[in-house]
């Protein structure tokens, strides 16, 4: 019996953050209760504070991952977007994390605070080592673009943005991403 | 005394407007309730439905934004993005109508479908004029930008792109603009 235990409790641990992705995609930061989480796994909202503590701690758990870019500082400006865009396409669309993080941080400051946190810290210095001039206007200005393409292919689910196929979508993405980040500055 | 009363009434309308932008901002579409808008403002919520309908309505009356686009079609290439800029910095800096619908789009596919709409019949027209090719893709594909531009400035707080002048993201921009709507398309 001792040796289910362990293995129960990773697989709560793992619903609870399942569940809690679900609810703070779907009905925000502020709109979401530990008592909702807990009961959409069926435990007790207890349970849910003795693994992550508050809310905001859950939240944090929920929302943390980690997207792996690689140094861009020797790749040919050409090749840029073709490797960016595919781990872009792996943090979209292979895992809910991202997702549920954009939709609360539209609607709560702390979790628009753990967004910035992982563009500072796990983005931005990887872009940086792109850029030849003018790092704040051209990462910033990436940053928008990639926000604004994840929000209308799968948040808004606009038609013309969001049928377009993985390849379909590069090839219209990479132009402005190789002008946003090593293009001739204005 | 008349005059008294129907300015009171605009300013009651304005009030239940703004409160609901709010509401719909932070809570979303769903969770938002007609009660909970016209407790805010002191009314009562028969007033609410009295002035807007129902709250699906009231939704619309509260996020419809209006953005004057200018007639595109002899643009050159290269001014696109100084003359679609300074509209947008308009609908999205100047006006809380659409951030108010972005923020509820995220977590409502009423809201979505509202904004995906709005842009539909009020932004694609004048887009299409400039389009060589692809109308649909380039233009959707901007607005993309565009809302990108909005979130990162106006919502998600201290990006690096919240700190550029309304210049310096223009000069920035604009062969974005040009390259999305009026560039080679793919092959």
């Amino acid at each position: 019996m001792t040796a289910t235990r362990p293995r129960n409790a990773g697989q709560t641990r793992a619903d609870i953050l399942s569940a809690a992705r679900r609810r703070f995609g779907t009905e925000g930061y502020e709109g979401t209760t530990l008592r909702a989480v807990a009961a959409d796994v069926g435990v007790d909202a207890a349970l849910v504070i003795r693994y992550f503590g508050s809310k905001q701690d859950l939240f944090a758990a929920a929302a943390d991952f980690s997207i792996d870019l690689p140094d861009l500082s020797d790749i040919d400006p050409d090749k840029v977007a073709g490797i960016l865009l595919p781990r872009f396409f792996a943090v979209w669309e292979e895992d809910e994390t991202f997702l549920a993080l954009l939709r609360a941080a539209m609607t709560s400051p702390v979790a628009a605070d753990t967004l910035r946190r992982v563009f500072a810290e796990q983005v931005a210095p990887k872009l940086i080592t792109a850029t030849p001039d003018h790092p704040i206007q051209r990462i910033g200005l990436m940053g928008a673009f990639v926000i604004g393409l994840a929000t209308t292919r799968y948040v808004l689910l606009n038609p013309p943005v969001a049928s377009l196929s993985r390849d379909e979508l590069t090839r219209w993405a990479a132009p402005v991403i190789r002008q946003l980040l090593v293009g001739p500055a204005p | 005394m008349a005059a008294q009363r129907s300015r009171d009434a605009a300013q009651t309308r304005a009030d239940i407007l703004s409160v609901a932008r709010r509401r719909f901002a932070t809570e979303g579409f769903e969770r938002t309730t007609l009660r909970a808008i016209a407790a805010d403002v002191g009314v009562d919520a028969a007033m609410v439905i009295r002035y807007f309908g129902s709250k699906q309505d009231l939704f619309a009356t509260a996020t419809e934004f209006a953005i004057e686009l200018p007639d595109m079609s002899a643009a050159d290439p290269d001014d696109i993005g100084d003359m679609l800029l300074p509209r947008y910095f308009a609908v999205w800096e100047d006006d809380h109508s659409f951030l108010a619908l972005l923020r509820a789009a995220m977590t409502s596919r009423i809201a979505a479908d509202t904004l995906n709409q709005t842009l539909a019949t009020h932004v694609a027209p004048a887009l299409m004029a400039v389009t060589p090719d692809n109308p649909q893709q380039r233009i959707a594909l901007t607005d993309a930008f565009v809302i990108g531009l909005a979130a990162t400035r106006s919502i998600l707080g201290d990006l690096p792109v919240s700190g550029l002048s309304r210049e310096e993201l223009t000069r920035w921009a604009a062969p974005v603009f040009r390259q999305l709507l009026v560039g080679p398309a793919p092959s």
